[in-house]
């Protein structure tokens, strides 16, 4: 019963900062770049490995289709590889984790810089189902791609290209390339 | 030298699980401050109008490149247990490619997705789905282009191997690289403000 | 701007440096320091003394370096059978307690010596190999002695043979063990008189 007052006023708090606040200017990027360089370096000191998200994405993905269908995801190499964590349990995984913190970190941020918006982000000229629609394209060619690629910016770029992994850097000058070339093409949907 | 940490045995399993959280929040709360919760702004990268992600992405890089070289060459870590990624030519640059074009296209890439989702983008949260989709995509296909993707295999070279440069001159190397993109990036995000 | 100026000069300047420095990798190993582990004998334990822990129930990881057929024959204990290659490649944690042995001790003491070039913290050899520990554990010939030492001793080493699936040797009384022997089995040396008076003299001033 005590715990009520307490919960009240957390959700007060929270549709304050939601409501009221307006948005704070963004951190120099070059401040923000070397707190990210300094997180991947305690991953590294700490750890022994650095950052990655699709990995975890991976591992819900595997966790649903094992609830779903598991005789299928078992006879599957490549389910099968996310599901031979210690406990058979995909989401018991450092990847997972992470991205739970990567979570609380990017609310936290966003609370105290007054950026929490339901909202849809897009320029003024593509309604918001084309907005959605690219967004959901671009995010099967994204999840297609990063599995290909053993990792996606955070695990290939910023961990390979700390380590000076040839692989890495390759990946991260052709996420670049591809992007730059294809611009074009979406340009409606940013500016 | 006891670092990695967890290499020499200095803590267990759920202690490790704990530390993902607390870095988890550490990088999420920089990639939200950096602004990377918004797809308008990650996009503009593309259009030459807000290098944010260039400048953000590549400080992060020397940061952690310097930190290790540092560290290591001080007694502080033991980079042999410290896994460079393995190599595979082809599937990298072929994933690379289809990345770059779901990332302007979603104008995402799965952290910043993250990030955006839990800050109350839709678009985030659809991106999300569709990565799933393509996740689950691959998953099925795997079964016929899974040994392709581990084609053209090459271990864990660096670009110091590849480079037949120490891995002092090629930290160097990158960050000149690196100096000169920013160096670039103002003058031109400068010359489209004054535009 | 100033701040992103002093940025790029602190970055230059440690990148410069790298560049001379050339390669980061700690390739001095520490001499010294190994030396003196050796010289101190603490980079091996005796069969004796791994044989008391072992019945004791500590939990000590055994690695057995000899052939697999060696080790199917006979090993001690529950230790695991390793080559040389899988354990420099991750076969132990770093700061776990471990015990090598091979046959006669030559190939444990150069796995321990590449260990400790990596590192390792807690490894040691066992002093003899596997041949001592059949002759010092196994198989060892005890000879009857019937001072009250003697006797514990030898129901000890009867004791931890036969629990590590070893026969004693026993040899009868006849061969009676030689004079300074037998001396080295007394009990321990009385605590000399002096420090009692003087515990006297201080609780008598003290009345």
């Amino acid at each position: 019963m005590r715990y009520y007052s307490l919960v009240r006023s957390v959700t007060q708090l929270l549709t304050y900062l939601y409501t009221m606040s307006a948005p704070k200017p963004y951190m120099n990027p070059y401040l923000a770049g070397i707190g990210i360089g300094l997180v991947l370096l305690a991953a590294f000191v700490i750890m022994g490995r650095g950052l990655g998200a699709s990995g975890a994405l991976s591992s819900f993905l595997t966790f649903g289709v094992n609830s779903v269908a598991p005789s299928h995801a078992q006879s599957n190499t490549f389910y099968k590889e996310y599901l031979s964590t210690p406990s058979g349990n995909p989401l018991n995984d450092w990847l997972v984790f992470e991205i739970l913190g990567v979570l609380i970190g990017g609310l936290i941020s966003g609370l105290i810089s007054g950026r929490v918006r339901r909202t849809v982000d897009k320029s003024a000229r593509v309604t918001i189902t084309t907005r959605m629609v690219y967004a959901f394209s671009g995010g099967i060619l994204m999840g297609f791609g990063s599995k290909i690629a053993r990792g996606c910016t955070s695990g290939q770029a910023l961990t390979g290209g700390a380590l000076l992994s040839v692989g890495s850097w390759v990946f991260m000058i052709a996420v670049f390339a591809s992007a730059y070339c294809v611009a074009y093409f979406f340009k409606k949907q940013w500016t | 030298m006891n670092a990695p940490f967890y290499q020499f045995g200095l803590f267990g399993n759920e202690t490790a699980l704990l530390f993902a959280v607390v870095i988890g929040i550490g990088f999420g709360f920089f990639l939200e401050q950096a602004g990377f919760g918004s797809s308008v702004k990650l996009a503009q990268q593309f259009y030459f109008r807000d290098l944010t992600v260039f400048k953000v992405m590549f400080t992060a890089i020397i940061t952690a490149m310097l930190g290790l070289f540092w560290f290591s060459w001080f007694g502080l870590i033991d980079l042999s247990l410290v896994g460079v990624l393995p190599t595979f030519l082809i599937p990298q640059l072929v994933g690379g490619l289809v990345f770059g074009v779901g990332f302007v296209m979603g104008g995402y890439c799965p952290g910043t997705c993250c990030v955006a989702s839990v800050t109350g983008k839709m678009d985030g949260w659809i991106h999300l789905l569709g990565m799933f989709a393509g996740i689950l995509l691959f998953g099925e296909l795997f079964p016929l282009i899974g040994d392709w993707c581990s084609s053209t295999s090459m271990g864990e070279i660096t670009l110091s191997q590849v480079l037949h440069l120490s891995h002092g001159t090629t930290v160097l190397l990158i960050v000149l690289v690196a100096l000169a993109g920013f160096w670039g990036a103002e003058n031109l995000e400068k010359r489209l403000r004054t535009e | 701007m100033t701040l992103n100026k002093l940025l790029v000069g602190i970055v230059l300047v440690l990148s410069l440096l790298a560049a001379s420095i050339g390669t980061p990798q700690q390739s001095e190993v520490n001499v010294p320091e190994i030396a003196a582990l050796i010289e101190s004998e603490q980079d091996h334990i005796t069969p004796l003394e791994l044989a008391e822990q072992l019945y004791a129930g500590k939990k000590i990881r055994l690695i057995d370096l000899r052939d697999s057929s060696l080790h199917a024959l006979n090993t001690i204990a529950d230790a695991e059978n390793m080559t040389l290659q899988e354990l420099l490649n991750g076969g132990i944690k770093r700061n776990e307690v471990v015990v090598l042995y091979s046959e006669g001790g030559i190939h444990a003491s150069q796995a321990w010596m590449l260990l400790k070039m990596k590192y390792y913290d807690s490894v040691y050899t066992l002093l003899g190999g596997f041949a001592g520990w059949k002759e010092e554990i196994l198989y060892p010939t005890l000879k009857i002695d019937s001072t009250y030492g003697g006797i514990n001793y030898i129901r000890r080493r009867k004791a931890l043979s036969y629990f590590f699936g070893g026969e004693p040797n026993i040899l009868s009384a006849e061969t009676a063990l030689p004079k300074t022997a037998r001396q080295k089995q007394q009990p321990p040396n009385p605590i000399p008189l002096i420090k009692f008076q003087k515990e006297e003299e201080k609780l008598r001033d003290q009345c």
